[in-house]
């Protein structure tokens, strides 16, 4: 069962990844870590979901680019990302890949609205640049904040400037990475319903990682339980974490 | 009162600062990067002039940049005259001493920049250039300028490597602090006065500011 209709959307392009990470384990003794997962993200949001050092970041960083896998392949649609076979790999700047991280590493040094204008396409013109970037804001409720600095943010509008942000850049695959980590519930309830919303018009995969088991069921249409550096489970939201009674 | 050494002074220091920035910006920003081979090596021969006695300093630059050596016969046979004894070599002799700090100061303050915010820019678009220059050296600034101006002050007070690169010929390599020399050891201590109170506050307000820039730790 999924929301929205989104998740039927057969014109976005399905990212599709295959990766296998291994770190041997460190000379002072920390474990050594290691992942082997494959799944597949239609447009629509997918929750990878599972206890801490699962493995579950290390996947939105290769997605991203910004790790390489030591083996697997990564692939939107027919565009090739990463190929352990093959040795291709595009650049992290190409891939337009949404970043949420859990830090949401806003700059410190730019307005909201400079950072929201950051990723936005630079062939554009400045004024529509700016007028993008606010409607971005806008649609994050944070519009009030756009000429002031991330210090002066409170929790919950730094969240919604990065989501912005995120959004704006006209993203072919978005990843969050526990984007609500750091909020009270109201707020999360709040801010969820709108991430939700954003997905619906962008129909693009959207990968979504957390711990919170009600954030999963709320936001997920598809949902993969990775363990162990594996994936144990996946499928619709409701056959991955069922209601519990 | 001189005050020819003290304006010849202020244009090595600004030549030297300068230099220092083009080479210790770049070389600091390669020795930040974790992926630079060699990093451990560069930076031991890059900050050995700051623990090393000037006279072998000059005696390096002099075998380097001498009448017979490759770069001093190819900048000779270029402009005509040689690297040594001119005031070339006095900003290069300066260079020696200042541009470390540069280095230093840039690595440590790109280092201190969050790596996240970098990979921020690089996920929304920025190509590596770009996610340098827009938000990798925005955020070190303030610590790479607090390290040029200790570079500016060094260049301002070199005595020893100028000595043995440039000599002390007045009017052309006599810089401030050889001219205080001179005047100390030809008991023209009023001639010094001036300047040794010149290169005294200058090395007092630039520490100052070095030590506000560092202190307030960023930005907004």
């Amino acid at each position: 069962m999924s929301v929205d209709g989104v998740v039927g959307n057969r014109n976005a392009a399905a990212l599709s990844v295959a990766l296998r990470v291994r770190r041997a384990p460190s000379e002072r003794g920390a474990g050594g870590f290691s992942l082997d997962v494959a799944f597949e993200a239609r447009a629509g949001v997918t929750v990878l979901f599972g206890p801490s050092g699962a493995g579950k970041s290390t996947i939105l960083a290769a997605i991203a680019g910004l790790l390489r896998p030591d083996a697997g392949r990564i692939a939107l649609g027919n565009d090739v990302w990463f190929d352990g076979a093959t040795g291709a790999l595009c650049p992290v700047h190409l891939r337009k890949v949404a970043y949420v991280f859990q830090s949401l590493a806003l700059f410190p040094h730019m307005s909201a609205c400079k950072n929201v204008e950051y990723g936005i396409d630079r062939a554009l013109s400045p004024a529509a640049r700016r007028s993008r970037a606010m409607q971005s804001l806008e649609r994050f409720r944070a519009a009030h904040v756009a000429d002031r600095k991330p210090r002066t943010f409170s929790g919950g509008e730094a969240q919604r400037v990065a989501l912005a942000r995120a959004f704006a850049m006209n993203p072919r695959v978005v990843l969050l990475d526990e984007p609500f980590s750091a909020m009270d519930r109201e707020l999360r309830r709040e801010l969820a319903v709108d991430v939700k919303r954003f997905a619906g018009d962008l129909h693009v995969p959207i990968v979504l990682v957390t711990h919170h088991r009600n954030e999963a069921r709320a936001m997920g249409d598809q949902g993969i339980l990775i363990a162990a550096g594996a994936v144990q489970k996946r499928g619709t939201i409701d056959e991955v974490l069922p209601v519990e009674r | 009162m001189e005050w020819q050494p003290l304006a010849l002074s202020l244009q090595v220091a600004l030549a030297a600062t300068a230099l220092s920035a083009v080479l210790g910006i770049s070389l600091g920003a390669a020795l930040a990067h974790p992926r630079t081979p060699g990093r451990d090596l560069v930076d031991v021969l890059v900050t050995a002039p700051l623990v090393l006695p000037p006279t072998v300093l000059g005696y390096y630059v002099l075998v380097a940049l001498g009448r017979r050596s490759p770069l001093g016969i190819a900048y000779e046979s270029l402009t005509g005259s040689s690297i040594v004894f001119t005031k070339t070599g006095a900003i290069l002799a300066a260079v020696v001493g200042a541009m470390p700090l540069v280095v230093k100061a840039s690595r440590s303050s790109l280092e201190a920049v969050d790596p996240t915010l970098v990979l921020a820019a690089r996920t929304l678009g920025a190509g590596p250039l770009r996610a340098f220059v827009t938000v990798h050296f925005p955020l070190a600034a303030r610590g790479v300028i607090a390290g040029l101006m200790l570079a500016f002050a060094r260049s301002l007070g070199d005595f020893g490597v100028t000595l043995m690169v440039a000599g002390d010929i007045p009017g052309e390599t006599q810089t401030a602090s050889l001219a205080i020399y001179d005047a100390i050891q030809g008991q023209r201590e009023g001639d010094a006065a001036a300047m040794i109170a010149v290169l005294t506050i200058t090395a007092v307000v630039l520490l100052y500011a070095v030590n506000k820039l560092n202190s307030r730790v960023h930005v907004g």
